[in-house]
């Protein structure tokens, strides 16, 4: 080595090592520390309005959740804009672990019951080995519980169960806003003599978050086949997400009235185009039930 | 002249843990990656974490923590950078206790706060164990506590900072 190089390099080292001082003695190891981050908070509830949405409540928490749908705004004052009809589903999701919730819940119409399973397979992060998405699959399956009125004639219970089968892909882009994909196959056991046994629908569901805790959502699904065209019609909710601490509130008007699956996606007539728009919120409270440490 | 190796001490595992400490809810998160470095010939000492890896008694509040409170996606770090005083009698090869003050800025949501705390350095057979507890006022960082929720939140913020370090070998 030269001698020249060497003094430069002596010199170099000399004042830059000074100048670096100056900065965070901590820039490299902060730098390799980014690691693998979880993105996660895309949607503030476990559902976009009616559909499963990316997010998962965590291990150990209960997300009790109560549901209303109330009648057409259209009915005015007289039904207090559709108040005074009202159903509902009462539901607890339970949080096995971070990535895997079973939840269940019954339904006023029909009396329905409903469970589903729900298991994140990729969670979307940055740094080393990041994903772009997260995937989220679902199955789920229903009993209407209802009697047929001519006690002569009951329901075979083969015929009340519907199941459900469900990939969702999703992204938060920014803060602000995340959207989501879920092709959908809801399959019943009986069906009127014009309908498939399975229907295929494309989930859509979106949010834009305005303020920490408040977010516009949207949430709709492009129901391919199956259903008479005449009428069946695409279930598309708009509302808006309010957090308080542990509650959600989901407010929000949809042309569907169901609260599951099967119900939502394939019992949907009503159209927005015919003004037959409906008021529903969904009430989501999380508690933590695991043993306290 | 050249810094020598043996004037920094560093720590990458050392352990923040705060307390919010209300009649109706304690709640405490701890985070075991914080980063620290003490250089012994200036007396700086920066300690670094993020906020990210704290983990918090359920999932629910780590992410109201991160989404809500200190808003980890766009501040991803809590940064400290100050002085320790005195720090002309540690000697790494000689077990004692010293009895520290520390003063510096701390870097937190965007917002940066002068701040003085106690603080001692053990040494012990080799060990270097730094410990520190020192209380943040939340609104001093722009963290706002919903009405809601404020039985549940302690406006001032216990923190407790632990750390073991080593000398380090070579220089960054």
């Amino acid at each position: 080595m030269s001698a020249k190089i060497f003094y430069t390099m002596s010199l170099v080292m000399l004042f830059s090592i000074p100048i670096l001082a100056q900065e965070s003695l901590l820039k490299d190891l902060e730098n390799e520390q980014k690691g693998n981050n979880k993105i996660s908070g895309a949607f503030k509830s476990s559902r976009v309005i009616n559909g499963h949405s990316i997010e998962m409540i965590g291990a150990g928490m209960m997300d009790f959740r109560i549901l209303h749908r109330f009648g057409p705004v259209s009915q005015g004052i007289g039904e207090l804009f559709g108040l005074d009809q009202a159903s509902m589903r009462l539901g607890f999701d339970f949080g096995l672990s971070k990535n895997l919730t079973i939840g269940v819940g019954r339904t006023t119409f029909k009396k329905e019951l409903d469970g589903f399973l729900k298991y994140r397979i990729i969670q979307q992060s940055t740094g080393y080995k990041a994903s772009p998405v997260s995937l989220v699959a679902v199955a789920g399956l229903s009993v209407y519980t209802y009697k047929n009125p001519d006690p002569a004639k009951p329901i075979p219970f083969n015929d009340r169960v519907g199941s459900y089968f469900q990939m969702i892909v999703g992204r938060k882009f920014s803060d602000h806003f995340s959207m989501q994909l879920s092709p959908t196959l809801v399959h019943r056991n009986l069906v009127a003599a014009n309908d498939d046994n399975d229907i295929f629908a494309l989930g859509f569901g979106a949010r834009y978050k305005f303020t920490k805790r408040m977010a516009f959502v949207v949430d709709y699904s492009y129901v391919a086949n199956g259903l008479p065209k005449t009428t069946g019609a695409n279930p598309l909710s708009i509302g808006v997400d309010i957090e308080t601490g542990g509650h959600v509130f989901q407010l929000h008007f949809s042309n569907s009235t169901g609260m599951n699956e099967r119900s939502f996606i394939t019992e949907t007539t009503n159209t927005w185009g015919s003004g037959e728009v409906r008021f529903g919120f969904n009430l989501s409270r999380i508690f933590d039930i695991k043993k306290s440490r | 002249m050249p810094l020598d190796a043996q004037d920094r001490l560093l720590s990458r595992d050392a352990s923040i843990r705060f307390f919010s400490t209300m009649p109706l809810e304690n709640i405490t998160a701890v985070n075991n990656q914080g980063l620290s470095v003490i250089d012994l010939k200036t007396g700086v000492i920066e300690i670094s974490v993020l906020l990210k890896g704290f983990v918090f008694p359920n999932a629910l509040m780590q992410e109201h923590f991160n989404e809500n409170y200190v808003e980890s996606s766009k501040y991803p770090r809590a940064y400290f950078k100050g002085t320790i005083q005195p720090f002309n009698d540690i000697r790494l090869d000689k077990d004692a206790v010293h009895k520290l003050i520390v003063k510096g800025t701390m870097q937190l949501h965007g917002k940066s706060k002068e701040i003085n705390s106690h603080a001692q350095l053990q040494i012990k057979e080799g060990k270097i164990i730094g410990d520190a507890v020192f209380d943040l006022l939340l609104d001093d960082f722009s963290i706002q506590i919903p009405k809601l929720v404020k039985d549940k939140i302690a406006k001032n913020i216990s923190i407790n900072v632990k750390a073991i370090y080593q000398v380090q070998k070579n220089n960054l």
